[in-house]
């Protein structure tokens, strides 16, 4: 189905997800944990932005290939680090507008009921 | 590789806007099950605590799967669906192995740590032990909707 610079994308594509899935997956690990990690990279700059590591994963990764495909002069490294592109361009949107959408949302207020 | 986003070829165009659209689907899945009452709650529920919710399974395997059927009908939408693929496939993969990694953290939680429902009230801190013995029913205040 895919030729073979497709492949070397989707390689890029689940090497992004990869690094993302270690920030989250350690970040989900502690909360189940009960003691869920502060400070950086879990923090955000704004709350409608991406958190730090969203950022570093997302980011990060693809421009990482990208400049080891230049340094190395692999052209594969840099097929991997444009399907890591449009993996993480298009996370870093999604985050973006469900956060925007989430902020722009009113909470819904809850009432208290006495029991007898 | 051309890192400018105005001057991209119609392929890498393409697969971009695939995988836009994957993503826009599983965040507005995510938007609306958060915010949204009368969301279905059959969505809402995992079949395994080691796997996403069934929403999220159905928001990441749609856009690949409608844009591989569009596709073979249309040769034109061959790199949109290639997007959609580059975008929701390891994203589905990613949440598979967040939501274990969820759930082996709350296996790992030190028992002692874990309070009960039924002695849970709302002058008692979560994380706290509790001081005073457990009183059977529910509690005095429930909050609804």
């Amino acid at each position: 189905m895919f030729t073979s610079p497709e492949k070397n994308m989707l390689t890029g594509a689940f090497v992004t997800a990869g690094v993302a899935a270690g920030f989250e997956g350690y970040y989900n690990y502690m909360v189940g944990k009960g003691t869920p990690p502060s400070g950086f990279p879990y923090g955000a700059i704004h709350d409608a932005l991406p958190p730090y590591d969203t950022i570093i994963s997302n980011a990060g990764t693809p421009l990482l290939l990208y400049l080891l495909g230049k340094a190395l002069k692999k052209p594969r490294l840099a097929e991997m680090a444009k399907g890591g592109a449009i993996y993480g361009v298009s996370e870093l949107l999604g985050v973006t507008m469900g956060r925007v959408a989430r902020i722009a949302t009113p909470a819904p207020t809850a009432r208290y009921v006495m029991r007898r | 590789m051309n890192l400018n986003i105005l001057k991209l070829d119609p392929t890498t165009k393409g697969m971009l806007i695939g995988g836009l659209a994957g993503s826009i689907t599983f965040h507005a899945e995510q938007y609306l099950s958060g915010t949204q009452p009368a969301y279905p709650a059959e969505l809402n529920q995992k079949l395994d605590p080691h796997l996403p919710r069934n929403g999220e399974l159905v928001s990441s395997v749609a856009p690949p799967v409608a844009m591989w059927v569009l596709a073979r009908k249309s040769p034109k939408l061959t790199n949109i669906r290639n997007g959609s693929f580059f975008y929701s496939i390891p994203h589905l993969i990613q949440r598979v192995a967040v939501e274990a990694a969820y759930a082996e953290g709350v296996a790992a939680r030190p028992a002692a740590r874990i309070v009960a429902p039924a002695t849970m009230s709302k002058y008692i801190p979560s994380n706290s032990t509790p001081r005073v013995a457990a009183t059977s029913g529910l509690s005095k205040y429930a909050i609804t909707a």
